[in-house]
C-alpha cells in the first residue's frame, strides 16, 4: 500500500505543522504603538508566558510578488545577530490562510497575515535625545557603539541610524532596531545610494557614492552624539542640496587634498557650490562649551573623508569612554 | 523530534519549538508526516526524486543559478519533513520553493514567470493543457494565487529560517586551505555534491560533512593524496570522523544503487566491443578503482523502472555498446544484484549493514580492501562479458556525461597520444550544436521516422539518444501527476517541436549566473558539462 498523493492544488492550510511557526492567536494585542516601515506595530502579551512583545505586521503587497524581499533580508540578518544592544527577533507568527474556492474571485483568497515578534522596548531615543544628562549620554553612546561594532564585525551595515530606530527599555538599556535598510556588504560591492534618513546621511552618499562601508553608519552616530549635546539636530536639511550645504558650512568644503577621490563622485559637480574661498571647518566652535573628549570624538566621527572617519571599535577605546 | 547530530546548530536556544533541520535516517523513514497518512517510504522516496527532478528542470529553464536550485530543493525537503505528501501536492509546493528560493538567494524571479514555466514543465507531454496558462487569463490568475497561499504555508512550515547553507562553500574553503588547485578534482567533488541533493543525505548531515565526503570520493577517483604535508585533511572541514564515515558509507550506497547489472535487453556480443573490452583489461591495477567509480555513476534504479516499458531498438543498442564499453573487472561485482526495481534499494541497504570489507574500508578511509575486491574478477569467465554488455546500453544523459568524463580520464592516462591536442580543440565547437539538438529533440521520442533519420548520422546519434532517455525519464516521472498525457498526433508533435525550438532560442546558450557570488559555483557546473561533452568524443578513437 503506497497511500494516496495529494490531489492537484491541495495545500494543508487547516493544520499547520506542529513544529512550524506559531499563530498570532498566541498573543493578545494590547494597543497600537506605531507605524513601522512595512506595517503597523502593536504592543502584545504572550498568552502563555505573559511576556510582553512588539508585533510588527508585515504589509504584503497583495497580488504582486508575495513575501517582500526586504523583509526576508531583514529576517536573515536579524537571525544572524545576537547581541545585548541589538533588538532581538523572538519569532514570526502567522494567521493561517484559506484555500481559494471554485470560481471565486481574488478577493476570496486570503494568504494570511505575518507578524515579526520583537522583544518589547519602552520607547525610542527621540523621547530622551534632548533631555539626557551627560552621564546618561555616555552610557547610551557606549551601548550604541557596541551594538554597531558587532554589526560591522559581522559585515552588516545598518544604514538607518536615527533616534526613532534606537530603542530604550528600563530607562538605561539601548538597542539598535529596525534593520529594514540593513545590508550585508563586501569591500568591493555596489550598494544602493538612497539610504539613511536625510539629517543623518553622510556626505559621500549625498554626493552619489555607491561603494561605501562602515563609515556611513559612523557619520550617523556622530550626528546623534552631537544632537545629545546640542539638544537639537546638527544638520537639519530640508533637501539634499541644503543638507550638503549645512554639512560643508560646519565641516568645511571638501577638495582633492583633504578628500582624495571626492571630485570623481557622481554628484560632486552638480551638488557642490563653489564659494569664493573654501569654507573652513568650524564644527568645534559650536561645541566649545562641552566636554573636550566628547567634542574630540565627535570631530573624528564627522570627518568628511570616510576613509579617515573613526571606526566603532576605535571609538569605544577613545578618551571619552576611558574616564 | 530528530536526533541531534554533532554540535548544536545554534537553534538550541529556541528549545522544543525549534528542532534541528537535521534528522536521523530512521526518523526520515518511519517518522515522516507522510507515513502517518499512509504514504509508504518507497512512495515518498519516489516523490522526492520527482520533485527534485522537477525543480531542476524548472530552474534550468528559468536560468536560475545552481545555488538557487539547491536552496529550492532544500526548502522542499524541509517542507516535507514537517508536512505530509497526502495533504500537500508536490507540484504546487515545488513551485513555491522555486519562487521563495529565488528570493532567498537574491536571484528574484517574477511570480508570473515561475508559474508559467512551472505549469509548462508539468504539462510538457500535453501541449493543449500547457497552452491554457497562456490562453486563459483565469488559469494564470488562479495559479498565481495558489502559489501565494502556498508561500505563506511554506514560510510558516520552515519557521522563516532563511539561512540555508550548502556544501559548495565548505568545499571551496577546504580546497583553498589544503592547497589543492586541480580543476578536475574540484569539478568531481562538486558533481558529487549535486548528486546528493535529491537524497536524504542533505537532511541527515550538515553541509560540511557532505563536502568532506564528496572530496574524499573525488580524491580516490583521481588518485590524489589529501593528507599531504602531514595535515589531517578532514580537520579542515571541522568534522568528526565517526559521522563522516557514516556519510561516506551512505554515499557509497547511493552510488551502488545506481549500478544494477541487468538493465535493458540482452544483446549479442559485438566483435569491436569485445576488442575494446580486452584492451580495457590490460590497464595496470592502479586504474581499477577508477573503473569501479565509473560503474558507480551508472543511472539510478528509477531509470531502470522507467526504461523497461520502452525497450530501445537493437541498432541503437549496438551504438550504445560501441560508445560506452565497460571494463571486465567490474562485472563480477555487478552480477550479484538481482533486478527488482522496488526492493533493490532496501536489499542493498541491508547488505551494506554487514560487509566486512566495507567496514574495513570505512575505518581506514583507504582503498586497499576495494583493490582486493577488484583484483579477484580479473580472471573472469566468458559469461561475465555478456553481463558487462547488458549493463552498458542504459546510462542516463546526465550520468553518461559523468561516466564518459571518467572514461576520458582513464583514456588520457592510458594513451594520451591517441587524442591529438588539435583534434581535441577542434571538437569543442562542434559539440555545442549537438547539445542544442538534444534539447530540440526532447519531444521526439514517439516518432520512429525521426529516430531512424537521426540514426543515419553518427554525429547526431548521441544527442538523439540522450534526448530520448531524458524524455522517457521526464515523461514517466510526470505521467501520474498530470493525470496521464494524451496521445498526440503528428501535427501536434510538430507544433510541440516548434515551440521547443523557440524556447531554446529564447533561452540562448547555457544558463549564465545572475550574481557574482554564484559565479564560481556555476562555472564549475558549466565546466563539468563542457568536459563531459568533450569526453564523449574520445571513445570513438578506440574503434579504428
Amino acid at each position: 500500500m503506497d497511500g494516496e498523493e495529494a490531489p492537484l492544488g491541495a495545500l494543508n492550510l487547516a493544520e499547520y505543522a506542529p513544529a512550524g511557526a506559531r499563530t498570532v492567536d498566541c498573543y493578545r494585542r494590547i494597543r497600537k504603538i506605531g507605524e513601522g516601515t512595512y506595517g503597523e506595530v502593536f504592543e502584545a502579551v504572550d498568552i502563555i508566558t505573559g511576556e510582553r512583545a512588539a508585533l510588527k505586521k508585515i504589509k504584503l503587497d497583495d497580488g504582486k510578488e508575495g513575501f517582500p524581499r526586504q523583509i526576508l533580508r531583514e529576517i536573515k540578518l536579524l537571525k544572524k545577530l545576537d547581541h545585548e544592544n541589538i533588538i532581538r527577533l523572538k519569532e514570526i507568527v502567522v494567521s493561517p490562510g484559506s484555500a481559494h474556492g471554485t470560481g471565486g474571485s481574488d478577493d476570496h483568497i486570503y494568504r494570511g497575515d505575518i507578524y515579526m515578534v520583537f522583544e518589547y522596548m519602552d520607547h525610542d531615543l527621540k523621547k530622551v535625545l534632548h533631555h539626557s544628562a551627560p552621564s546618561q549620554v555616555k552610557v547610551y553612546m557606549g551601548q550604541l557603539l557596541k551594538g554597531l561594532q558587532y554589526c560591522h564585525a559581522n559585515n552588516v551595515l545598518h544604514r538607518d541610524i536615527k533616534g526613532a530606530n534606537l530603542l530604550i527599555t528600563g530607562g538605561k538599556l539601548l538597542k539598535l532596531a529596525d534593520f529594514g535598510l540593513a545590508r550585508l556588504f563586501t569591500r568591493d560591492g555596489t550598494l544602493t545610494n538612497h539610504v539613511i534618513t536625510l539629517w543623518y546621511r553622510p556626505p559621500e552618499l549625498l554626493l552619489g557614492a555607491t561603494s561605501y562601508a562602515e563609515p556611513v553608519d559612523i557619520w550617523s552616530v556622530g550626528c546623534i552624539f552631537a544632537e545629545f549635546l546640542l539638544k537639537k539636530p546638527l544638520f537639519p536639511g530640508r533637501t539634499e542640496q541644503e543638507q550638503l550645504s549645512k554639512i560643508f558650512e560646519l565641516c568645511g568644503s571638501p577638495n582633492e587634498e583633504s578628500w582624495p577621490g571626492v571630485s570623481k563622485l557622481p554628484l560632486y559637480k552638480t551638488m557642490t557650490i563653489r564659494p569664493a574661498t573654501p569654507t573652513k571647518r568650524s564644527l568645534r566652535d559650536i561645541l566649545q562649551n562641552f566636554d573636550c573628549p566628547a567634542v574630540e570624538l565627535i570631530e573624528r566621527m564627522l570627518i568628511l573623508n570616510p576613509s579617515q572617519r573613526i571606526s566603532a571599535q576605535d571609538a569605544l577605546g577613545a578618551a571619552y569612554f576611558i574616564n | 523530534m530528530g536526533a541531534a547530530r554533532g554540535e548544536e546548530d545554534g537553534e538550541g536556544r529556541c528549545g522544543e519549538r525549534c528542532p534541528s533541520w537535521y534528522v536521523s535516517r530512521e526518523e526520515i523513514e518511519s517518522g515522516s508526516p507522510s507515513r502517518r497518512d499512509g504514504v509508504s517510504a518507497a512512495k515518498e522516496a519516489e516523490l522526492r526524486a520527482t520533485y527534485c527532478s522537477f525543480i531542476r528542470d524548472v530552474c534550468i529553464r528559468l536560468r536560475l543559478p545552481q545555488i538557487t536550485m539547491a536552496t529550492a530543493i532544500m526548502l522542499c525537503h524541509r517542507f516535507y519533513l514537517r508536512q505530509s505528501h497526502a495533504k500537500n501536492e508536490w507540484q504546487t509546493i515545488a513551485t513555491v520553493c522555486i519562487f521563495l528560493g529565488s528570493k532567498i538567494e537574491d536571484t528574484p524571479c517574477q511570480l508570473k514567470h515561475v508559474v508559467i514555466v512551472s505549469y509548462e514543465t508539468m504539462y510538457h507531454k500535453n501541449p493543449d493543457a500547457a497552452k491554457r496558462i497562456h490562453q486563459e487569463h483565469e488559469v494564470l490568475a488562479k495559479q498565481k494565487a495558489l502559489i501565494l497561499v502556498g508561500e505563506t504555508l511554506l514560510l510558516s512550515t520552515i519557521r522563516f529560517d532563511f539561512n540555508i547553507h550548502h556544501p559548495y562553500e565548505p568545499l571551496k574553503l577546504a580546497l583553498k586551505k589544503l592547497g589543492i588547485a586541480e580543476t578536475e578534482l574540484r569539478q568531481s567533488a562538486m558533481s558529487l555534491i549535486n548528486d546528493t541533493l535529491p537524497s536524504t543525505l542533505v537532511i541527515q548531515f550538515k553541509p560540511q560533512y557532505i563536502a568532506a565526503a564528496s572530496l574524499w570520493f573525488a580524491a580516490k577517483f583521481h588518485n590524489v593524496n589529501l593528507s599531504q604535508n602531514g595535515t589531517i585533511w578532514w580537520h579542515v572541514f571541522d568534522v568528526a570522523p565517526d559521522p563522516l564515515r557514516v556519510v561516506v558509507q551512505q554515499m557509497s550506497e547511493l552510488f551502488e544503487k545506481r549500478a544494477p547489472c541487468s538493465v535493458g535487453p540482452v544483446t549479442k556480443p559485438v566483435p569491436a566491443s569485445s576488442a575494446t573490452d580486452k584492451h580495457q583489461i590490460k590497464p595496470a591495477p592502479t586504474h581499477t578503482p577508477m573503473d569501479k567509480h565509473q560503474i558507480k555513476q551508472v543511472p539510478a534504479p528509477m531509470n531502470r523502472h522507467q526504461i523497461k516499458p520502452v525497450p530501445t531498438p537493437t541498432p541503437m543498442d549496438k551504438h550504445h555498446i560501441k560508445q560506452i564499453p565497460a571494463p571486465a573487472p567490474t562485472c563480477r561485482h555487478h552480477i550479484k544484484p538481482v533486478p527488482t526495481p522496488i526492493p533493490t534499494p532496501m536489499d542493498k541497504q541491508q547488505n551494506k549493514l554487514a560487509p566486512t570489507p566495507m567496514d574495513k574500508q570505512q575505518n581506514k578511509l583507504a582503498p586497499t580492501p576495494m583493490d582486493k575486491q577488484q583484483n579477484k574478477p580479473a580472471a573472469a569467465p566468458a559469461p561475465t562479458d555478456r553481463c558487462q554488455r547488458v549493463s552498458t546500453p542504459v546510462p542516463a544523459p546526465r550520468d553518461t556525461q559523468s561516466s564518459r568524463r571518467s572514461f576520458s580520464s582513464s583514456s588520457n592516462t592510458e594513451a594520451p597520444r591517441r587524442v591529438p591536442a588539435g583534434r581535441s580543440s577542434n571538437e569543442k565547437p562542434r559539440d555545442r550544436s549537438p547539445r542544442h539538438e538534444g534539447h530540440w529533440c526532447r519531444g521526439k521520442d514517439g516518432e520512429n521516422q525521426h529516430c531512424q533519420k537521426h540514426r543515419d548520422h553518427n554525429s547526431e546519434q548521441r544527442p538523439e539518444e540522450r534526448s530520448n532517455q531524458r524524455a522517457l525519464k521526464s515523461g514517466l516521472a510526470y505521467l501520474v501527476r498530470s493525470g496521464g498525457p494524451k496521445d498526440t498526433g503528428a501535427a501536434t508533435e510538430i507544433r510541440n517541436l516548434t515551440r521547443r525550438k523557440r524556447r531554446i532560442q529564447e533561452v540562448g546558450g547555457l544558463p549564465t549566473p545572475v550574481y557574482t557570488s554564484d559565479t564560481d559555483a556555476w562555472r564549475q557546473v558549466s565546466a563539468v558539462v563542457l568536459f563531459g561533452t568533450k569526453g564523449q568524443k574520445r571513445p570513438r578513437g578506440d574503434e579504428p
